[in-house]
């Protein structure tokens, strides 16, 4: 194709002044160009994979791993295959990512309202704060705390918070939950709660509107999804025991582990996301007009419906796009825990398994592609809700 | 508000007619420094105690942290040993404080304790026996390590009185008999003694800057040649110079000042990395692009002859420098360097056949100069009398321009035309001359010093510097990509911005460190500082073209169709109308952009590259200096935070300055 249109530009000057012929010609060039980059990448790793005598495919995914891992979610020993350790990562990910972000949210929203207090000194002591906390790099926070972590003291004079908790260089040692038979009705009643919630929301929204009455939904509801687990839990006749740590010779026995590396990342990626979101959140309140607060008093509502009703549905409109991609970097930072020897996605599976195993390209091509995944779930649910709320334009 | 009965002036009996009154001062309490303390922090009970709990908390963090960083710090020294003297006996004093005979008296085993009193008292009894047993040993490591600084000479003065007045080696043995002997008072007695001692070292146990001041030039520049550290350090001054003209529009002399910092990035490779930019094949290059600039004045047909005469003032000279650089310094011999060349070739042929480009592409040395250098000596050999033609003009008109000045007959005007060739053709006699001799040829040319020496606050800068300046424009590129009529350059275009975007940045440093050499071709490889230049840079843009989308966006259709119908090319459209508008509307973005690629130059260090970071862990691992983490992270974030703050700062500057909208002013 080329060459026929080279021929023809010969022939007369007006197709080079065609917008639709360039745009085809650029286009096949750009075709061409990619398409030979790609092909040369292509061949290349073919023939440099055969050259170091490596196969290719995911094969490698049921071999046995042969490392052993702290920080699991899953049982995880030496005899495990990579595929498990894999999904050892992509749990610690997930489950540092989920903490975070709920951390991070809290906090971030606290701040961002503390910022906008009237009083002179706290806006500038958070706003100081913020400002350290953004200008200095995560990978260095998360190092900090780490050392930090560590330079607690020792298992055998671990601090002792009482309840069975304790608090040493090795981690957060808590009693662990035994289940005991009859223990599923608590989550039972806790799912029938939540349904009976959101069914309470629809009936008195739909009683508003018909009659003008108001429900107190939001603390019956408290007090439903509070209540109704715990009469549970007491009907069943107390089914958990709790198992708690004893410090032996080589550290503690028994009891639920949280490991410091776990601790660092979580601190780090909380308290850093949260300093963006105090921005973020700041910014949103802001950018809803006085006017909106002056009307709403001016129809008669009092200072805390209007801050419901009025400052929060708009100032939501601002804040969600960008605490999506808040959300998103901080999942995606949580790959920064191979620093400290988190065992994440990245350290599993790019890192030991990459190095044991010499499987370059599929090791990051799935990594990659997991991170997407994640990256284009969280943006899905969050454009879900992001419409619900964004203004209704005709 | 409401003014108290008081505060209302006395009515003075006088009448005054409507509108005459005099204006009344404004209540006592609502201006100055008390009327802004009640407005900001105590306007209501909750302000007030919000002001309050502040000012408490910021007391509880501040001052520890002041006590720790400066007053009690320790920055004398060569080593860690005062700081560790400082430590010492600051615990001496924390123990014997800590000890409480009471404590060290309990007995578990009393009558009338529950089972959980019991567990309480044998633990209370246990720190108290813990501190009491430890202290003699504690005293024997404070002597050891104050024998060790006696020994080097370097025991602080304040030391000296405090240690004739305790004299804690004789007290040494005593605490130890006490202490074996279970002599509560006699212990608490020597305790009381070393009492100036702990009171010494309670003002030394602070920040521990000598880790810092010890391994400053690792921080700053890594492993990089310890006898060529002028040259990072001449390159920093260079960026001082090169980046305000760049920032600040109102700058004097500005025009000119752009001239170096558009020089600046090929200056500071050379004299960072040794390799003369204009090597090899680049030599070619930029010969070929002088020749081109050169001709060109002359051959654009819309500029007057005096224009074209101006430009050839400011040109030629630039020229003739350029072209010393490309053709070497020794013109003379480019004949015989050519001849030898020439020969060479058939067997360079061989070479040239298999392919093997050279091992490091950032630092071109090697094979890729044997396989250019035939082609490239017969280009020079055809190219050199140019470059005589050139010289010999512009030194004739110096020449006759500093005669005529001299002889009183040159105009103001025709000085000003002919003084870059006065300066061009002093400054190229003097490197002819220069370069003759061997020496000066040993002098000029600056040893290679590879980017694996490079490390801390260099690499870091180099990274955060060239990812900032490539990521710019290629993002823009990807943003119109993202906002072309094209199919599939916008297919290409959304395809990489949204995949680069959706992972980790290690994700894409490990690609860059372990897959890269597997996409070239056998023997073919890039240096490892340069792999992760390219990552973080191509990760930036992703970012910025997103940050430019949404500026583009926000420009009005009428714009673009505007300069459609007044004929402007795509380009011209972009350049001069939308791309102004759109860029101002996003500087926060794009700073912002800029901000996260400085702190993520940080993740070099993942891959093995020694950032200003990884020194700080490198050092916190090191066996001399285990124990100051908080020194190096605080000293490695003090660096961190002033730069992103800087721009942040900049930024808003910025925004205010472009500010054309129908703000404040």
């Amino acid at each position: 194709m080329a060459v026929d249109s080279a021929e023809r530009a010969k022939l007369g000057s007006s197709l080079w002044t065609d917008q639709r012929f360039r745009g085809l010609l650029f286009q096949a060039l750009t075709i061409g160009v990619a398409g030979t980059f790609l092909a040369f990448i292509i061949s290349n790793t073919a023939s440099n994979l055969a050259a170091r005598g490596i196969a290719s495919g995911f094969g490698f995914l049921s071999i046995q791993a042969g490392y052993e891992l702290d920080n699991t979610l899953i049982p995880f020993g030496p005899t495990d295959s990579h595929g498990r350790a894999f999904v050892v990562g992509l749990l610690n990910t997930l489950l540092v990512s989920a903490v975070g972000v709920v951390i991070a949210t809290v906090v971030g929203f606290i701040l961002g309202v503390l910022r906008l207090t009237p009083n002179w000194l706290l806006s500038k002591a958070v706003y100081w704060y913020v400002e350290i906390v953004r200008n200095v790099p995560l990978l260095l926070q998360i190092y900090f705390w780490y050392s930090v972590m560590i330079a607690l003291p020792q298992v055998r004079n671990a601090v002792d918070l009482g309840i069975g908790v304790f608090i040493s260089n090795r981690g957060l040692q808590a009693p662990a939950p035994i289940l005991e038979p009859g223990f599923s009705i608590v989550p039972l009643a806790l799912l029938a709660a939540i349904v009976g919630a959101i069914a309470l929301v629809r009936w008195a929204r739909k009683r508003q509107a018909a009659t003008g009455q108001v429900f107190p939904v939001f603390r019956v509801n408290l007090a439903l999804i509070l209540l109704l687990p715990v009469i549970a839990y007491l009907a069943a006749g107390r089914p958990l025991g709790f198992e708690i740590p004893v410090l032996g010779n080589f550290g503690f026995r028994g009891g639920f582990t949280v490991t410091p590396e776990f601790v660092a990342l979580l601190l780090a990626l909380s308290f850093y996301t949260a300093a963006f979101i105090a921005e973020i959140v700041r910014a949103g309140i802001l950018a809803i007009s006085h006017g909106q607060t002056e009307a709403a008093l001016a129809l008669g509502l009092k200072p805390r419906w209007t801050m419901r009703l009025i400052i929060i549905p708009q100032a939501l409109r601002v804040i969600v796009p960008p605490l999506t991609s808040q959300y998103l970097n901080l999942t995606k930072n949580s790959s920064l825990g191979v620093a400290i020897g988190y065992a994440e996605l990245v350290a599993t599976l790019s890192g030991i398994t990459l190095n044991q195993t010499g499987q370059a390209v599929e090791c990051i091509a799935l990594t990659m592609a997991v991170y997407l995944t994640i990256s284009l779930s969280i943006s899905f649910v969050m454009n879900l809700y992001n419409r619900r709320i964004a203004l209704v334009e005709r | 508000m409401v003014m108290s009965e008081s505060q209302v002036p006395q009515d003075d009996g006088s009448t005054y007619a409507p509108g005459q009154h005099p204006d009344l001062p404004p209540p006592p309490g609502t201006v100055g420094l008390i009327g802004w303390l009640r407005g900001n922090l105590f306007s209501g009970p909750i302000n007030t105690v919000a002001t309050l709990v502040t000012l408490v908390l910021l007391y509880l963090v501040i001052v520890p942290i002041a006590n720790w960083a400066v007053v009690d710090s320790v920055v004398t020294g060569e080593d860690r040993r005062v700081c560790d003297l400082g430590r010492t006996s600051a615990l001496i004093g924390e123990n014997a404080r800590a000890f409480d005979p009471e404590h060290y008296a309990l007995d578990p085993g009393a009558e009338g304790l529950t089972a959980r009193q019991a567990a309480r008292v044998r633990v209370e009894q246990m720190a108290a026996r813990s501190l009491f047993l430890g202290s003699p040993s504690l005293l024997g490591v404070f002597l050891d390590r104050y024998a060790q600084t006696e020994q080097a000479g370097l025991v602080p003065d304040s030391l000296l009185p405090v240690m004739e007045q305790v004299r804690p080696a004789e007290l040494a043995p005593q605490l130890a008999e006490a202490v074996e002997t279970d002599n509560v008072p006699a212990a608490l007695e020597i305790y009381d003694e070393l009492m100036p001692l702990a009171a010494w070292g309670d003002s030394y146990d602070g920040a521990c800057w000598v880790v810092i001041k010890q391994r400053f030039t690792l921080f700053m520049v890594g492993f990089y040649d310890r006898d060529q550290l002028w040259r990072p350090l001449v390159a920093f001054l260079g960026l001082l110079i090169a980046v305000p003209p760049l920032l600040f529009a109102g700058m004097p002399q500005r025009p000119r000042a752009l001239w170096f910092s558009a020089a600046y990035p090929f200056v500071a490779y050379w004299l960072l990395t040794g390799v003369e930019l204009a090597h090899g094949p680049l030599r070619l290059l930029l010969g070929l692009l002088v020749l081109l600039a050169a001709v060109a004045p002359f051959a654009w047909s819309g500029l007057t002859a005096r224009s074209r005469l101006l430009v050839f003032s400011y040109l030629a000279p630039v020229l003739a420098v350029a072209l010393f650089f490309a053709f070497g310094p020794e013109p003379l011999v480019g004949f015989e360097q050519a001849r030898i060349a020439t020969e060479v070739t058939p067997q360079m042929a061989e070479v040239n056949s298999r392919l093997t480009v050279g091992q490091n592409i950032a630092l071109p040395t090697g094979p890729v100069d044997q396989i250019f250098s035939g082609r490239l000596y017969l280009l020079g050999l055809a190219l050199s009398p140019l470059w005589w033609m050139i010289f010999g003009a512009l030194f004739l008109w110096g020449l006759r321009a500093v005669l005529r000045q001299v002889a009183g007959q040159a105009g103001e005007a025709e000085w000003r035309a002919a003084r870059p060739a006065v300066v061009a053709a002093a400054l190229l006699s003097a490197m002819i001359l220069f370069a003759g001799n061997q020496i000066s040829q040993d002098t000029l040319s600056l040893s290679v010093v590879g980017t694996d020496k490079w490390g801390g606050l260099l690499a870091t800068m180099v990274t955060g510097l060239v990812g900032i300046t490539a990521s710019l424009p290629i993002g823009i590129l990807l943003a119109l990509g993202r906002r072309s009529r094209l199919p599939v350059v916008r297919a290409l275009s959304v395809a990489f911005i949204e995949t680069v975007r959706g992972v980790p940045l290690i994700t894409i440093l490990f690609m860059s460190s372990v897959m890269l050499p597997l996409f070239l071709p056998e023997g073919m490889n890039f240096d490892k500082f340069l792999r992760a230049l390219i990552g973080v840079a191509l990760f930036a843009s992703a970012y910025m073209a997103e940050v430019v989308r949404g500026g583009l966006q926000a420009i009005p259709k009428g714009q673009y169709e505007a300069a459609d119908a007044l004929g402007l090319t795509y380009w011209k459209n972009m350049r001069l109308v939308v791309l102004p508008q759109a860029l101002k509307i996003v500087i926060p973005g794009i700073v912002n952009t800029f901000i996260g690629l400085f702190k993520d130059t940080t993740l070099l260090g993942i891959i093995g590259i020694l950032d200003l970071l990884q020194v700080a862990k490198s050092t916190n691992s090191d066996s001399n200096w285990i124990g100051f983490f908080q020194e190096t992270y605080i000293f490695v974030g003090a660096i961190f935070f002033v730069f992103c703050f800087t721009m942040s700062r900049y930024s808003i500057y910025l925004e205010k300055k472009l500010e054309t909208g129908h703000g404040r002013r």
